[in-house]
């Protein structure tokens, strides 16, 4: 893809999202933790009277999840999937790059099946490694 | 024949969207093909328009629209091929509907034998016949005298002619009024609107213009008359007195004799225009008529805009978290406001332009009752002639407004309450009249708000139910054992009728009376919070209560805890809740084969422990010695949930359940507290079936001798209201005894002799100042709104004037002190290390009262 990409920390890798998708982060959030809601939803959270479904994308894309790991910041998206609004935790927010074509690749084809499918593409950018994050895939079929 | 002007304007704004419709449809027609879709949409709404119309009585618009349908339907039926033509004389057919529902008032004046005729022509020979119709209306109607009128002339006089006989048949005279203004009057055209208002009220102006007079060509100014041509059906003397005008300006003209002379009259407009030199005039003159239209265009289509129903929502939410903002700022700031100069009027007006506000944007969601009325005059008088009964029917209150969504919720139920009535409830015309009864019955709908719900009362006088007829059925069906239907007591018995899968009919008939019926009634009404009541009186007749939340989002509800979680229970399934503390009234909670019951007055009651249901770790450690079980009960059976803490009572504002979490049958939504947390709002039902109740039918608990409410039950709780007259005091009032608290601002407070007296939804209520009667200090006190308490069952029309209110506590229970003793006073006891007095209110009406009467 072409444009600005907002990367961030997640369970250790470098991620990144179309920055269109972004619409806020906030950090110390204040949650209400679901009981017996599946485990890769967080909790739902209060932004200015809207209800907001935190979910926890580690889980989803099956990347390492720190013990240690305080659910502080969170990012909430624009719009509405599956008629919610979602957001999700990240570990550290990174920076805004601009990514041509030519720093893109697909995904390896060794990376499991399932965290590949959310992967639409991967970026090399100063050594490091994007991955770009399929949001409306993972949040529809979750 | 329907006359209610706010559903004229609703059917108005609803028509026009059907002739948008029609409009963007048939104009899809011209750029792409022929679409089944497209035409089965216009058609709908053409055949809406009409049935609609119907019910109004607009006749023009009936005619038109049928007209269009007629076309239509032979267009969809494909015996008629769509050509440009047809799609043409379709629009302007339309666009002539469009000025009828914009001149809805006047619309029964309008011509549309033209255009009708051109449809009908579509209609029948399937082309286009405008120009066959031209010549052969130009022979039908040909006038030897003007053989030069053109076609469309022609067909005006025709139609001329229809008005003119039709309303001579009405019993319309014809009246020419000529009014001949001084020489140089100036005011001729308000003169003319005047007038023109009120021939307009007592009949319909035909033509009315202005011309000059030259009775002589050398006189320098010319004189003015104008000229009415009007119809009522009013006697000459009494239309000259109506319209205040002079006996001899007006002149009778025969519809019969002068007909020739009306017909001229009416025409004169065009000849007058003729004369550049008065274009002015006939423009003022074309004011005078406009301006009645103008106003009824403006009432009916301009007060309205069509909002999303998505967008008024939004406006909900973000009201409900500014009312949250607004509270959050009020106690932040209540220690400062001292110190900061001026805040406070400030924090006041915010306080109330929020309050308001909410108010107002909760009420854009309101719609009038009368939505749900209208169809059921049609739906009894089709019922009542086919099971040939005969009835009338009272509606009052249809000017009561609630939420859209209950009003849509409330359609099936009503129908379904209303048609058992007539099916059930009332005899046929001999029986009652066997019975010395008015062979007429009476069906009674009435609306009406009390203490922010909305009661609606079915009430019918038929027969009643029977009870024993119930009994029997209850005892055949296994619904009550042996021995409990002996000691069941009436009312109770009726109720049973709410029981799925009963019926007292032993004939199915196709109106009712099929076994589904009143459980389904009351499991929609109780779904948005509502409850039904029963009356019966057997061969009286029967009131169904239907008592209804006003709006549908807020629930009042419960906020318990289990460990670190809150969660909100809607108080509608809440029977009770108990308490049992460690070491006492042991045995009451009981464990069997690893389950938990509790012994209820001596019923065993399943018991689930919330934490166990929703899957959290029970902390066994950290619980309490008092263990708190709510009672819930769904339909007929009943079972307990055990919470860690009861926090209190809180109005939600119920938000659906994110889709992700939907699979989640615990939960029936999320809320956000006043703290503005986000809380799961439980779901009964969803919980009996997680925790594994199974109710068997045997096992359905059943007593309802004694059931105790609620209400009662809160109250051994001790709610108190805490608040502060003019001195430090506190004082404290069971919240049993009030009815409600309301915010009032001092001008409000008016005085009469030396009693104050505060007007409250128009009964007068007389204010009491509690430090007029207790020996509490008395300061005056200038703040900007204070509340006045009335309390529950005030036969005197007393109410509590109080500087604020501070707080609702719950209190376990009540250690009354007897240290500080007085005439109105209970006793004082300590709520959060203040000493609260407890008002007697009986006992300080009393003194009130026995002030006024010297005896």
């Amino acid at each position: 893809m072409t444009g600005k990409i907002l990367t961030f920390y997640l369970g250790g890798s470098l991620c990144g999202i179309d920055i269109v998708f972004a619409k806020e982060i906030n950090r110390n959030v204040k949650y209400t933790a679901v009981p017996g809601g599946a485990s890769h939803v967080v909790g739902l959270l209060n932004l200015r009277g809207q209800v907001v479904t935190l979910f926890d994308l580690t889980q989803i894309l099956h990347l390492n999840q720190k013990q240690e790991d305080k659910k502080t910041k969170c990012m909430i998206l624009k719009g509405l999937f599956q008629g919610d609004h979602v957001g999700f935790f990240i570990d550290k927010l990174a920076e805004v790059i601009d990514i041509t074509p030519d720093m893109c690749e697909l995904p390896p084809a060794n990376i499991k099946n399932l965290q590949g499918r959310f992967i639409s593409e991967i970026v090399k950018f100063n050594k490091e490694i994007i991955l770009i994050l399929d949001i409306n895939k993972i949040f529809d079929a979750i | 024949m329907l006359n209610d002007e706010k559903l004229i304007q609703e059917f108005v704004v609803e028509a026009k969207e059907h002739v948008e419709k029609i409009e963007s449809g048939l104009l899809s027609f011209e750029q792409k093909e022929y679409d089944e879709n497209v035409i089965n949409a216009i058609f709908r709404s053409a055949h809406n328009i009409k049935g609609t119309a119907g019910f109004f009585g607009f006749q023009k618009i009936v005619e038109l629209s049928h007209a269009m349908e007629s076309v239509l339907g032979k267009i969809r039926s494909r015996e008629l091929a769509l050509i440009l033509d047809i799609v043409d004389a379709l629009l302007m057919a339309n666009d002539e509907l469009r000025e009828l529902l914009d001149h809805i008032a006047i619309s029964e004046e309008r011509d549309i034998a033209s255009l009708v005729k051109r449809l009908q022509h579509i209609y029948i020979s399937g082309k286009d016949a405008q120009l066959i119709e031209r010549l052969d209306a130009a022979d039908e109607t040909f006038i030897p005298q003007i053989p030069q009128k053109t076609a469309a002339e022609n067909h005006r006089d025709n139609a001329t002619n229809k008005m003119i006989s039709e309303l001579g048949k009405k019993g319309h005279k014809i009246y020419k009024y000529v009014h001949e203004f001084d020489s140089q009057q100036i005011d001729v055209e308000r003169f003319s609107i005047n007038m023109s208002k009120s021939i307009q009220s007592i009949g319909t102006i035909l033509n009315s213009y202005i011309r000059n007079k030259n009775f002589l060509k050398e006189e320098k100014f010319s004189r003015q008359e104008i000229v009415f041509l009007f119809s009522t059906v009013l006697e000459k003397e009494l239309a000259v007195m109506a319209i205040g005008a002079n006996a001899r300006d007006i002149e009778e003209l025969s519809i019969s004799t002068q007909s020739a002379e009306i017909f001229q009259l009416l025409s004169e407009i065009e000849e007058k225009s003729a004369y550049p030199k008065e274009e002015n005039l006939l423009k003022s003159k074309q004011k005078a008529l406009d301006f009645s239209e103008e106003k009824i265009k403006n009432d009916l289509a301009e007060e309205r805009i069509k909002v999303d129903v998505a967008l008024l929502n939004n406006l909900v939410n973000l009201s409900s978290e500014m009312v949250l903002a607004r509270n959050q700022l009020l106690r932040l700031l209540e220690a400062h406001v001292d110190g900061i100069p001026g805040i406070r009027p400030v924090l006041q007006k915010i306080d109330h332009t929020t309050t308001e506000m909410q108010e107002k944007i909760m009420r854009t969601r309101m719609q009038p009752i009368s939505i749900l009325f209208h169809s059921i005059p049609r739906l009894v008088r089709d019922l009542s002639k086919k099971l040939g009964k005969s009835l009338t029917l009272k509606m009052e209150g249809k000017e009561v407004e609630m939420d859209k969504s209950i009003l849509e919720g409330l359609i099936d139920p009503f129908t379904h309450l209303i048609r058992n009535a007539l099916d059930h409830g009332i005899e046929k015309p001999e029986t009652r009249k066997a019975l010395g009864k008015d062979p007429t019955a009476m069906i009674e709908i009435k609306a009406r708000h009390e203490g922010g719900r909305v009661i609606i009362d079915i009430m019918d006088d038929g027969a009643g139910i029977d009870v024993e007829k119930v009994r029997q059925q209850a005892l055949q069906k296994g619904l009550v054992g042996q021995e409990e239907a002996k000691d069941i007591s009436e009312s109770k018995m009726a109720e049973l009728v709410f029981s799925p899968g009963f019926s007292t009919v032993s004939q199915v008939s196709d109106i009712s009376g099929r076994g589904v019926g009143l459980d389904v009634v009351r499991s929609n009404i109780e779904k948005f919070g509502g409850t039904v009541e029963l009356h019966t009186l057997k061969g009286k007749g029967t009131t169904f209560r239907l008592l209804l939340p006003l709006t549908l989002a807020i629930i009042p509800s419960l906020i318990l805890a289990v460990g670190k979680h809150s969660f909100a229970l809607p108080q509608a399934h809440l029977q009770e809740i108990v308490r049992i503390v460690d070491g006492q009234e042991t045995g009451r909670l009981q464990w069997i084969q690893g389950q938990r019951v509790l012994q209820l007055r001596g019923k065993l009651v399943p018991i689930v422990h919330l934490a166990n249901v929703i899957g959290l770790e029970k902390n066994f450690e950290a619980s309490s010695p008092i263990t708190r079980i709510l009672i819930i009960k769904i339909a007929r059976r009943t079972f307990g949930i055990i919470v860690d803490a009861i926090h209190g009572q809180e109005e939600l504002l119920v938000k659906p359940m994110p889709n992700h979490l939907k699979e989640v049958k615990v939960y029936s939504g999320v809320t956000i507290l006043g703290d503005g947390s986000i809380a799961m709002v439980l779901d009964v039902e969803g919980i009996a079936s997680m925790g594994k109740l199974v109710f068997s039918e045997e096992g359905v608990e059943s007593s309802h001798s004694e059931m105790v409410s609620l209400d009662s039950q809160i109250q051994e709780m001790q709610n108190l209201l805490l608040f502060q007259c003019s001195g430090p005091e506190i004082f404290g009032l069971h919240l049993s005894m009030i009815a409600r608290v309301n915010e009032i601002s001092p001008h409000q407070i008016e005085e009469i002799g030396n009693k104050q007296y505060y007007n409250s939804q128009g009964n007068i209520m007389q204010l009491i100042r509690l430090e007029q009667y207790l020996p509490v200090v008395s300061k005056e006190h200038s703040g900007e709104k204070m509340y006045v308490i009335t309390p529950k069952g005030n036969t005197l029309s007393l109410g509590l004037l109080v500087r604020t209110i501070k707080d609702t506590v719950q209190v376990d229970s009540l250690m009354v002190e007897e240290d500080i003793q007085g005439k109105g006073l209970l006793g004082s006891t300590i709520i959060n290390e203040k000493i609260v007095l407890l008002v007697d209110l009986h006992e300080v009406f009393e003194m009130s009262t026995s002030e006024q009467l010297p005896n």
